[in-house]
């Protein structure tokens, strides 16, 4: 429930004609212009919008944390509980924030102090606001993390930062922007940098003690599934300006913005369909026309993968350090049939990258053997070992990092053809000017460098440089995570058309659900090194077999305010660490079904109906129907 | 082919861009004049060591602007002379040094078995006082110019090595670098086309340190008599040799004494202006 106060007042904060101006050069440039938006107390605020719309920017000048060389607010008149903000000198806004304003922000670890322990930094927020004796202090810290529910609290307080997981972190930043009861909680961005099942965790926890202590909140966030979860009213940010400001069920029902409807539909939610059903992810300049075209049956085996396992750590030689092996993969045997996509799903710290690495031989498996196009590659060396990158190719997460920032685009795209092609000049000019028309680039920009690119364009350059060689298999390690919405539907639209034309296979790494369900046909769901559940995407999307794959689902915020998912789930149970793999089932110290059997005995992934495959003691528990059948059984 | 065009233009342009600021066009402009004074040095000015006992320890004037030493050579032509050995010495060590330290840094860093090796081989070089070094490497080889070069860049080349192998460590763990790898590069030209091109910046940075360093020992070992021969006038045996007279003839040791002040002093600011300008933050801050 998300109760606004019977009889709102003034709001708590009231901002009027933000407008906040970057230092380019000698010249100032607007960066935000005229906005304007209040906050009921009680009341969560959603700002949404995509990177450079000034949404996070309005809300530091609000709290005055802009930096002052680069940045500064030309004009607006800020209310926040009855004072003007813009009026207070800088000991008096200082006192404000820490007091009755709290942040959170993307990345906990620079907001907290790395030297410092947590129940320290977190006693002296109340001894610096309420002048609590250091006891007292330290009662209220352990009360707080308690209650942001970080597991052995007790044991917590004296922990470094860096001690914690990403999530307790977040958590530990959420207890401390709360220990002195603020009227208002700024959060920006917080659970961007965090897991799908984390983020369910720490949303739900925000919103519970938002009920509990009536304080009003400000979410600044890109993800609308997240806002749809959160909000009680949202304002989209574009490009300096709010465009549309309205309740959250009206915003998702009725949005009146041509911005706000574009955003709504480049979302993809799950349920959506797959590009071979002739689904198409709209974006801001429209949408390809729809073809329907089912996977191509029996094209023969693009990779294959057996028995694959890496471990790190093992190193026990001359002055080497003695660790515990972490087995990073383990046992994970894959085929990719040809011009198909096989996407590969997971959490982070599940291995999915390492898995990506050995298949793309930039790292060798401690033990079995890829096969990619026909070719087994265990006993290559030199020259022979390079050449199988013909056939393989890759694309990089990061657009900007995996590009090399002195090259010119088209020299990117074609290093692979000098590399490996053994053309002349004149045909590797050919073939580049076709693949930037083939990835939707101008040709004018062959002599641009890639930070002259935009993020969309970037990752263009490195889908041209990944298919240039016409390999059989593309590894795609997180291609649109980096992207913003509208960019991430004109690149997923892309990759299928590429697919659709050259008829190339994919292996697509993802940890988004709803973007895997777009793009793959056969789906692989990795846990802690190992490969749970494999099932064919409409099988899989229908029916998840695997407790861990309902999990996964469950995290997944509803793109429909009225069926918000968050609701009372908020057990803090996160992946255990790789070098300390539980016995038995992997899964259970996070599966709510857990027997005896499943500590005791390991399962194997094992067939079902229809090319599904799961590796459970008790496969389908977690449906409804599974829940059924277990009570029957007993 | 027109890409090399479109460096060599984003490569002139870059360095119109780095002119335009004061804090490197003007040392630039005093190390550019010092070596066209070096060079035309035998025809501006006359004979450093010509001899006119008549003229001993004579204070500047018109006819001698930096005064004569005790044997009435000019102090000003054996300064300008002094000159072209301080250049040589810097210039020279520097290429080398920049030449031997990119590729043992490079190799160390691209190769975990050399590195051990290479690595401990420089922290022993650097374990010994660099002007020590010097000078027991001068006692091995004999005294002259070309040998207090070689005796130069040997404690040298691990500072640069040590940059270089830094820089390779941190560029080899970027996403480019794997992407490099994936798109076929060999090991060469991973490193030359790939790797060395970032590793440009923090190279040239430390190229200016070592151009000073070695300026700096050479007057030393000149200083002390291990450097140049007494018959080639170099700054460090000017000053040497003025040293006795100070107290009478200030100005033989003055001129020299302050060229190489000057030359330090240009030489290590242009190295702080080339950093700032590399690194972006600091040139939004600066600016």
């Amino acid at each position: 429930m998300n109760m606004l106060p019977a009889n709102p007042k003034l709001p708590l904060l009231a901002v009027e004609n933000l407008s906040v101006e970057f230092r380019s050069g000698r010249q100032w440039v607007p960066a935000v212009c005229n906005v304007n938006f209040s906050v009921e107390p009680g009341e969560t605020l959603c700002i949404v919008g995509e990177s450079g719309s000034g949404k996070s920017v309005s809300t530091l000048s609000v709290m005055g944390l802009l930096p002052e060389r680069t940045a500064r607010r030309s004009s607006g008149r800020i209310q926040f509980d009855g004072r003007a903000l813009e009026t207070l000198s800088d000991a008096e806004m200082t006192a404000i924030r820490g007091r009755d304003i709290g942040m959170i922000f993307q990345e906990p670890m620079t907001s907290l102090n790395p030297a410092m322990r947590i129940g320290t930094q977190l006693a002296e927020v109340v001894r610096r606001h309420a002048g609590a004796s250091p006891r007292t202090a330290r009662r209220q810290a352990l009360e707080m993390l308690e209650r942001v529910r970080i597991p052995d609290a007790a044991s917590r307080l004296d922990a470094y930062p860096h001690e914690l997981s990403g999530g307790m972190r977040q958590r530990v930043m959420i207890a401390m922007a709360l220990m002195s009861r603020p009227k208002l909680l700024i959060a920006d961005e917080p659970t961007t940098a965090l897991d799908v099942t984390i983020q369910a965790q720490v949303l739900a926890l925000i919103a519970e003690l938002k009920r509990e202590f009536g304080t009003s909140v400000i979410l600044i966030t890109h993800n609308l599934g997240v806002v749809a979860e959160m909000a009680d009213r949202v304002a989209v940010f574009r490009a300096g300006e709010k465009v549309e400001e309205a309740p959250v069920v009206e915003l998702f029902d009725r949005p009146q913005h041509p911005y706000t409807r574009a955003l709504l539909a480049a979302t993809p939610r799950l349920g959506g369909g797959s590009w071979r059903e002739g689904r198409v992810l709209q974006t801001i300049d429209g949408a390809p026309s729809p073809s329907v075209m089912p996977a191509p049956a029996d094209a023969g085996t693009a990779l294959r993968a057996s028995g694959l396992g890496k471990r790190f750590g093992q190193t026990t030689g001359w002055l080497g350090r003695l660790a515990k092996p972490i087995r990073a993969v383990d046992g994970v045997s894959l085929e990719l049939p040809r011009g198909q996509t096989l996407a590969i799903v997971g959490e982070s710290g599940c291995g999915k990258s390492t898995l990506a690495r050995m298949l793309m031989l930039t790292i060798a498996p401690s033990e079995g053997d890829i096969e990619i196009d026909g070719q087994a590659t265990a006993s290559l060396r030199g020259e022979a070992r390079r050449l199988v990158r013909r056939r393989i190719q890759m694309v990089f997460q990061d657009p900007f990092a995996s590009l090399h920032p002195q090259m010119t685009a088209k020299q990117i795209v074609a290093e692979p053809l000098v590399n490996l092609g053994g053309d002349d000049s004149r045909t590797i000019d050919a073939k580049v000017a076709r693949l930037f028309d083939l990835v939707g680039l101008s040709p004018a920009m062959l002599g641009r460098h890639p930070f002259e690119f935009s993020g969309g364009q970037r990752q263009r350059i490195a889908i041209a440089r990944a298919i240039v060689l016409n390999p059989a298999v593309v590894v795609a390690d997180e291609p649109v995570s980096a992207l913003d919405v509208s960019v991430q539907a004109q690149i997923l639209n892309l990759m299928a058309s590429i697919q659709r034309e050259l008829g190339l296979s994919y292996i697509f790494i993802s940890h988004d659900l709803s973007v895997v369900e777009y793009i793959a046909d056969t789906v692989a769901v990795m846990y802690l090194g190992r490969i749970v559940e494999r099932a064919p995407r409409a099988a899989l999307y229908r029916s998840p077999l695997h407790p861990y794959t309902t999990m996964l689902f469950q995290s997944v915020p509803s793109l429909d305010p009225n069926a918000r998912r968050f609701g009372h789930r908020i057990a803090a149970n996160e992946l255990p660490s790789p070098s300390n793999i539980p016995t038995g089932c992997r899964f259970r110290t996070r599966c709510p079904f857990a027997t005896e059997l499943c500590a005791a005995s390991d399962p194997a992934l094992a067939a079902q109906d229809n090319g599904h495959e799961v590796a459970c003691h008790y496969p389908g528990i977690a449906t409804q129907d599974g829940q059924a059948r277990m009570s029957e059984l007993a | 082919m027109t890409d090399a065009t479109a460096d060599t233009g984003r490569a002139a342009s870059a360095l119109q861009q780095a002119l335009a600021r004061p804090r490197i066009l003007v040392p630039v402009l005093i190390l550019v004049a010092a070596t066209v004074l070096a060079l035309l040095a035998p025809a501006l000015i006359g004979n450093p060591s010509g001899i006119n006992p008549m003229a001993r320890l004579q204070a500047p004037s018109l006819a001698n602007l930096f005064g004569t030493d005790q044997f009435g050579r000019s102090v000003a032509a054996r300064t300008l002379h002094g000159t072209r050995i301080s250049l040589l010495v810097g210039a020279s060590v520097t290429v080398a040094a920049l030449l031997i330290g990119v590729t043992l840094g490079l190799l160390s860093g691209f190769v975990a078995r050399v590195d051990a090796v290479l690595m401990r081989i420089m922290d022993a070089i650097m374990s010994i006082p660099t002007i020590l070094l010097a000078i027991a490497l001068m006692a091995l080889f004999g005294a002259g110019v070309f040998n207090a070069i070689i005796a130069i860049i040997i404690p040298e080349v691990p500072r640069m090595a040590r940059v270089v192998r830094g820089v390779t460590l941190s560029i080899r763990e970027r996403p480019y670098i794997e992407a490099a790898i994936t798109n076929g590069a060999r090991p060469l030209r991973l490193l030359f086309r790939h790797v060395m091109p970032m590793t440009a910046g923090p190279m040239l940075v430390q190229a200016t340190y070592v151009f000073s360093a070695a300026v700096i020992t050479e007057a030393i070992l000149s200083f002390l008599g291990a450097g140049a021969p007494p018959d080639v006038p170099s700054w460090g045996n000017i000053i040497s040799e003025g040293r006795t007279l100070f107290q009478i003839a200030p100005w033989v040791v003055i001129a020299p004494g302050v060229c190489l002040s000057i030359l330090v002093l240009t030489v290590n600011s242009l190295g702080d202006a080339i950093r700032d300008q590399l690194d972006p933050k600091l040139r939004r801050e600066t600016r």
